[in-house]
């Protein structure tokens, strides 16, 4: 890259070579490839249910009901007699995809207000932070409990009130390191070659800014599927028939001389995916926010 | 100090009145209104619900009724539950009780288990005891509170009949110290060993962070003991921020009490929002949420000021 353009470049902390690096940090990192390797086989799982098991998730069989976990129900079946590992990955497709677009929701809004509030500063800042201020004083499993109540609850709905309520510690995060960006000699140098806010934004600053924010995001993907499973568990998040790996513990509790196997394996998957997902975020933070490694 | 806690109460009145007006908003955007429990009651006639909304003031205007019920928030008139009838605040006074003693035990729990480990941890960094409370933190943090519940309850009381599922007693006898402690064991332990995992890590990377500055090699080189150089010297410094952790985790523990409570039907408030939520008893929702808000503002509150009090190289202007 010669220095005439470096300008028009725009200088970023994701060029391939940085990639490269980050990429070869993390895959030091033992756990994190562990989770890597877990998380990718309950994805593929649950995006297979249907060619790796042979039953249907809603069908009941009077034959099969609380079935222990055998050869042919190896997680045993449930009241119905439901094979409970077919609707455990078929609940896999809805709590992943609850925690993954949930978090994608707060990703983008966390990022776009403090990517506003930390260029602009001054009284869109203030503004901007007062209403963080305040979304951080929402008690927020309580008021989702509540809309959960009140509402009928689509997936959609979950996403949505997920994303909309998590966002803060994002914003703070990107505000930060904007604010200190702004200042930086290669946001003058394109600012002095006529580049525009909205480009020196997105394309210049962002890039830079990202690491911190993909920490989080791995982290909030764990957060939202434990809050979205607590829900469900409680009976105000994504409801019966469709399962998901929270409203199938829900009557786990009364089964639980009958059948203990209810109330053990949604769980485990739970765990184990969270567990996964942290391990993930943790790696993420070696390679990426090489700042906080002296705190691990 | 004193003008910079005034100020900071000064700014959470509107943030009071923005939470006041989210959980008005939320019982007024309920579709049927708060009384929309009564309509399948076959015993009210739809004149008997039209005089009740009268009586109420559900036919004033929004605005006007959204004052009414502010002014009587603060005048600690919080009206009557709309399914026993009793006043709301008697209901929340005879479940407090029993939620700031779970909240208590499981929060001293917490800070017994969470110090050493996190000193111990960092002291040994890299030992098997490190990696050790780094699994079990990992463990901690993706454990979910309602399955860890169940899995305690399927273990002691259904598979061993050691511990006792539920409530806060057994039913039938007085008051006994050794019963109350049997019922509190899993609820509190199940609130503990989740928060602990997160504090432990907290700790061992303040220490990490603190154990190898300057000073600490100054006082262990005039000979201090190694017992006063990591308690006096480093802790107090790396407790700081950790200070500032526990206090804004107040609200949190009380939300976990929600989820602990109904699992192991322990009689508190947290129990009681999920019972009104059930029943759309809104006046005592409405009631627990405002409560709820505040406890988080006056946790922040009182984080910064703590911080303040202890870090004497913060200024307050």
């Amino acid at each position: 890259m010669g220095s005439l353009t470096v300008a028009a470049e725009p200088a970023t902390a994701s060029s391939p070579g940085q990639l490269r690096l980050a990429w070869e940090r993390f895959r030091r990192h033992r756990l994190a490839m562990i989770g890597l390797v877990v998380l990718g086989s309950l994805v593929t799982a649950a995006v297979l249910a249907n060619v790796v098991s042979v039953y249907d998730p809603d069908l009941p069989d009077v034959e099969a009901i609380r079935q222990p976990p055998s050869l042919a129900h190896p997680m045993g079946t449930d009241q119905i007699g439901r094979d409970q590992l077919t609707r455990l990955l078929h609940g896999g497709r809805f709590s992943l995809q609850v925690g993954l677009f949930a978090t994608l929701v707060s990703i983008l809004i966390g990022t776009s207000i403090g990517a506003l509030a930390g260029f602009y500063g001054g009284t869109l800042d203030n503004a901007l932070m007062r209403l963080t201020d305040l979304m951080f004083t929402v008690p927020r499993l309580l008021v989702l409990l509540l809309i959960g109540a009140i509402f009928k609850t689509t997936l959609l709905l979950i996403i949505v009130l997920l994303g909309a309520t998590s966002w803060m510690a994002v914003a703070r995060l990107v505000r930060a390191s904007f604010l200190s960006l702004r200042e930086k000699e290669f946001v003058e140098a394109a600012r002095s070659v006529g580049v525009r806010d909205a480009r020196l934004i997105v394309r210049h600053i962002l890039p830079n800014a990202l690491g911190p924010v993909i920490v989080a995001a791995t982290l909030g993907v764990a957060g939202a599927i434990l809050v979205e499973s607590t829900l469900s568990y409680l009976g105000y998040g994504v409801q019966p028939p469709t399962p998901t790996w929270g409203n199938m513990l829900q009557n786990a509790q009364s089964e639980m001389y009958a059948a203990p196997w209810l109330a053990i394996f949604p769980g485990l998957l739970i765990f184990v995916t969270i567990m996964a997902i942290n391990f993930v975020g943790d790696g993420l933070r070696d390679a990426l926010d090489p700042r906080s490694l002296g705190g691990r | 100090m004193g003008r910079y806690v005034l100020r900071r109460l000064i700014q959470t009145i509107p943030l009071l009145f923005a939470v006041t007006l989210l959980s008005f908003a939320l019982m007024k955007a309920a579709p049927g209104g708060p009384l929309s429990i009564y309509r399948e009651n076959p015993d009210l006639a739809p004149e008997d619900i039209a005089a009740l909304e009268e009586q109420l003031g559900l036919n004033d205007p929004v605005p006007v009724q959204y004052a009414k019920w502010v002014g009587n928030l603060v005048r600690l008139d919080w009206g009557y539950s709309f399914v026993t009838h009793e006043p709301v605040l008697d209901r929340i006074w005879q479940r407090l009780p029993a939620t700031l003693l779970l909240m208590g035990v499981a929060y001293v729990l917490t800070l017994l288990i969470a110090i050493p480990v996190g000193l111990l941890a960092a002291l040994r960094q890299y030992s098997w005891f490190d990696y050790a409370a780094t699994g079990l933190a990992f463990f901690g943090i993706s454990m979910p509170v309602f399955w860890f519940g169940l899995l305690l309850i399927l273990t002691f009381s259904v598979q061993l009949g050691l511990l006792p599922t539920s409530g806060m007693a057994t039913v039938g006898s007085g008051f006994d110290l050794g019963d109350r402690i049997r019922h509190l064991i899993m609820p509190a332990s199940v609130l503990a060993l989740v928060s602990a995992a997160g504090y432990s890590r907290f700790i061992r990377g303040s220490m990490l962070e603190v154990i190898h500055q300057d000073y600490i090699r100054t006082a262990r080189a005039k000979g201090l003991r190694e017992k006063l150089v990591v308690l006096r010297h480093a802790f107090k410094n790396a407790a700081l921020p950790f200070v500032t952790l526990v206090a804004l985790d107040i609200p949190d523990l009380f939300t976990g009490a929600v989820v602990t409570e109904t699992i192991f039907a322990w009689p508190g408030m947290g129990r009681l929002y999920i019972e009104s939520i059930g029943r759309l008893d809104y006046s005592v929702l409405m009631a627990i949420l405002t409560v709820s808000a505040l406890l988080l503002i006056l946790s922040n509150l009182l984080a910064d000021i703590v911080y303040g009090l202890l870090d004497p190289r913060i200024r307050y202007g």
